[in-house]
């Protein structure tokens, strides 16, 4: 199935503009050749380059996926590509090493799915991801908790009383973390016209990740969020907590199928 | 704020655990439109990959304990 050349179509995105201005177009993948359109019909392009197999072949994108800067150049290289088109059109952003046997595979490919794709245009047209974590520095929290409660007293039961006023604290600021969390997505999710909840990844150090979420914002609105991003960052950060953003990214997470 | 260009060597931006280059790999290789390409990843190396880089999602979080004020970060402005 593979081309006598030995070389793969890799599939960055797909764009969907009438005629798709390309401009000075990225490098894309180390060692891939130059980014083509290829038209898939009724504005629908691909994005695509010839990927040498003897790079990006199933065996060696295995023993690549070992190596995290090797992995982090490619991701450089796939995100360079989409952002470029995703800057002039809707795009529908591939998973990293989407790569096909040849153009002509990719193309049928994607007419086969064009209802389905379209359905997804419809939706992320003229719109960004945007994604915030919170976060909450719990031994600054308790600290600024601190102050209340019986410190003096040097017997065993003011020990014992102490220790487990330390428990219902951590139990307590925990419990409203979380609950801070969920409003603070809720309240993103208004100015938003999607929006998502990652499970977070934990680090099991004093800082907590309360929310990971992505929210689909209209282009037009993306001001406007980033200020309320930021106005809510400022009311929660003198208890502890820590808001980041970033973006505007492609609508990755909007793309692939919900969890 | 853009994920940076690759204008250092990716080692370096690793090294200093960048989260911007982190939330990159992140969306590229575990979001996107899944549609079956032909060459076909195997789930584990994928999942060892993800495992990494999670707990380096992790250390970068660690470093933005740092005074929100200090150096370029992408903290909500």
């Amino acid at each position: 199935m593979n081309r006598t050349d030995g070389t793969a179509t890799y599939l960055y995105c797909l764009v969907h503009a009438a005629r798709p201005a390309t401009g000075r177009t990225p490098r894309g993948l180390a060692g891939t050749g130059p980014v083509r359109l290829l038209d898939a019909g009724e504005g629908l392009w691909l994005a695509a380059a010839d990927a040498p197999l003897a790079r990006y072949g199933a065996a060696p994108i295995e023993r690549g996926l070992h190596d995290l800067n090797w992995v982090s150049a490619c991701a450089m290289g796939h995100e360079g590509v989409v952002e470029h088109f995703a800057r002039r059109a809707t795009v529908i952003p591939m998973k990293l090493f989407t790569l096909f046997a040849s153009d002509e595979r990719a193309i049928t490919h994607v007419r086969r799915t064009r209802r389905r794709l379209d359905r997804l245009i419809a939706r992320i047209g003229g719109r960004q991801e945007w994604g915030v974590r919170l976060m909450l520095d719990e031994h600054r929290a308790l600290k600024a908790r601190a102050g209340r409660g019986a410190r003096a007293g040097r017997t065993g039961t003011a020990f014992l009383l102490r220790k487990k006023q330390e428990r219902d604290a951590v139990h307590d600021l925990r419990l409203g973390a979380a609950a801070e969390g969920h409003r603070l997505f809720q309240r993103l999710a208004r100015q938003a016209d999607d929006a998502r909840r990652q499970t977070p990844a934990q680090s099991g150090s004093g800082l907590r990740v309360l929310l990971d979420a992505a929210f689909l914002v209209r282009t037009g609105r993306a001001a406007a969020f980033r200020a309320a991003t930021a106005k809510l960052g400022r009311q929660l950060a003198g208890s502890g907590f820590h808001l980041t953003l970033s973006g505007p990214w492609p609508p990755y997470t909007f793309v692939a199928e919900p969890a | 704020m853009k994920p940076r260009r690759p204008t250092t060597k990716v080692q370096a931006i690793l090294e200093a655990a960048d989260p911007t280059l982190l939330d990159l790999v992140d969306h590229v290789l575990n979001k996107g439109l899944i549609i079956d390409g032909e060459v076909v990843l195997g789930l584990a190396n994928v999942d060892l990959v993800y495992l990494r880089l999670s707990a380096l999602l992790c250390a970068a979080d660690r470093l933005t304990q740092a005074p929100a004020a200090r150096g370029r970060r992408r903290i909500a402005s």
